[in-house]
């Protein structure tokens, strides 16, 4: 039996998940160090960034049936200790649900939230399931949104997981108006909902998709004149609830047929450069 | 074809189009070291057999995925890594000595997915490591993250 040197340990180690690796910080003063050097923690987000995890321990505990969704493995800084900065998106192919996913500081741990919307003829119907990964266990939630339903994707700012939200069904969903949307939030510390209050778009008509810009909320917001002129505005709340501080960053002029391309749900991103 | 020596002193001739895969004998054949025999002083014969499968099912990547024949490397790189645990290591250090990327790769996810749900017990085992943690060294770990420490799927057997 060979003994393997450092440098394939860390290739190996470096494909495992945060629960495994803070698992075998125990296998030796090695192993302690080497999880929990600064070098390997980077490694370690290099390469699951790129991969996709599904975290199979949360799965079990929806009690909903044929559920998949896969969530990018939480590397980020959880072995140094630090706070969690990096929303994580839930991806999932059944429209009547949404996931979030984040770090909450208060508790020192990591939450899911996932929210099912039935549509009944007579009334809608709101499931919340908020799932811990410290006691490993899923309770459902009282307490729920004040929206018709929670569009993706969600966004994960200031301790709060992030959604548009639409207030009523008088427009189609995708078509539909700013003034039909707000922002809701939940607060993983303390699990309760709230709405971000919005920044003043303007006149016109449009749709609406959460970002983050470096580490702020943003909006952008879509305003489809016609078939062949539209634009795209981003705003930025640079100071988190604060409604002042909502700021126009850019305006991004399209062709109408680009705006399609340019919103798919979820593969838009904005950097700071 | 060139022909590579294992350390047990086999020669095994392998065409240029599937050796060229290890970046250490492409760049070997690129200098012109490579007109005899390769020696692989770290490689023992039952572990290169094993590399030279793998470079020879590999050698038309770009082409499997016109044809559709992913899925057919796929099934057979699973099949490849359903090997013993010693045995993938000696893949694994091979793969690294002879500098094949996607290999590594492979042979690596899959002793991380083995090792994923084990045991701190099963993995030192599995690892040949002596625990030279006190006690309390190791209380202090488990208090900072207890959650990783339970749960059902928790595996403490050895393979």
């Amino acid at each position: 039996m060979p003994t393997l040197p450092t440098e394939l340990v860390t290739e190996i180690l470096s494909r495992l998940t945060v629960k495994s690796l803070l698992k075998f910080k125990c296998v030796s003063k090695s192993w302690r160090a080497l999880i929990s050097s600064p070098e390997f923690v980077k490694t370690h987000l290099t390469i699951s960034a790129h991969q996709r995890v599904v975290l199979t321990e949360v799965r079990d505990l929806f009690s909903f049936r044929d559920v998949q969704y896969i969530l990018k493995d939480c590397s980020l800084n959880s072995l140094r200790n630090d706070p969690v900065t990096e929303a994580l998106d839930l991806v999932s192919d059944d429209c009547s649900f949404v996931y979030g996913f984040g770090y909450d500081e208060y508790n020192d741990d990591y939450k899911v939230v996932c929210v099912r919307h039935r549509f009944l003829i007579l009334e809608d119907h709101v499931v919340v399931k908020i799932y811990s990964l410290k006691s490993n266990s899923c309770s459902s939630m009282d307490d729920i949104p004040d929206v018709v339903r929670l569009i993706k994707p969600c966004k994960f700012v200031n301790g709060k997981l992030h959604w548009t939200g639409v207030l009523s069904w008088a427009n189609n969903i995708y078509g539909g108006f700013h003034k039909d949307w707000n922002i809701v939030s939940i607060d993983l510390a303390d699990e309760k909902w709230g709405e971000v209050e919005q920044p003043r778009y303007g006149e016109e008509d449009f749709s609406l998709n959460l970002e983050v810009l470096g580490s702020d909320l943003s909006v952008l917001s879509n305003c489809m004149k016609n078939y062949t002129e539209s634009h795209t505005e981003v705003w930025v709340m640079r100071e988190y609830g604060v409604k002042e501080s909502w700021t126009k960053m850019y305006t991004i002029k399209n062709r109408g047929d680009v705006i399609s391309l340019f919103f798919p749900q979820n593969t838009l991103h904005v950097e700071q450069r | 074809m060139v022909k590579l020596k294992s350390n047990d002193d086999k020669e095994f001739e392998v065409e240029e189009a599937a050796v060229i895969q290890s970046e250490m004998i492409k760049n070997m054949i690129e200098d012109g070291c490579a007109t005899s025999v390769i020696p692989l002083p770290n490689i023992d014969s039952k572990t290169l057999i094993k590399v030279i499968e793998y470079l020879n099912k590999h050698i038309n990547m770009g082409k499997a995925a016109e044809t559709g024949e992913e899925d057919d490397l796929k099934e057979f790189d699973e099949q490849f890594v359903n090997m013993g645990w010693e045995e993938l290591f000696d893949v694994i250090m091979a793969a690294n000595y002879l500098n094949i990327h996607e290999l590594m790769e492979l042979c690596c996810q899959s002793a991380a997915d083995r090792l994923k749900n084990k045991s701190v017990r099963a993995v030192r085992e599995m690892l040949k490591i002596t625990n030279d943690l006190t006690e309390e060294e190791e209380q202090e770990i488990i208090n900072d993250a207890p959650w990783a420490f339970e749960g059902p799927e928790i595996d403490d057997t050895v393979n």
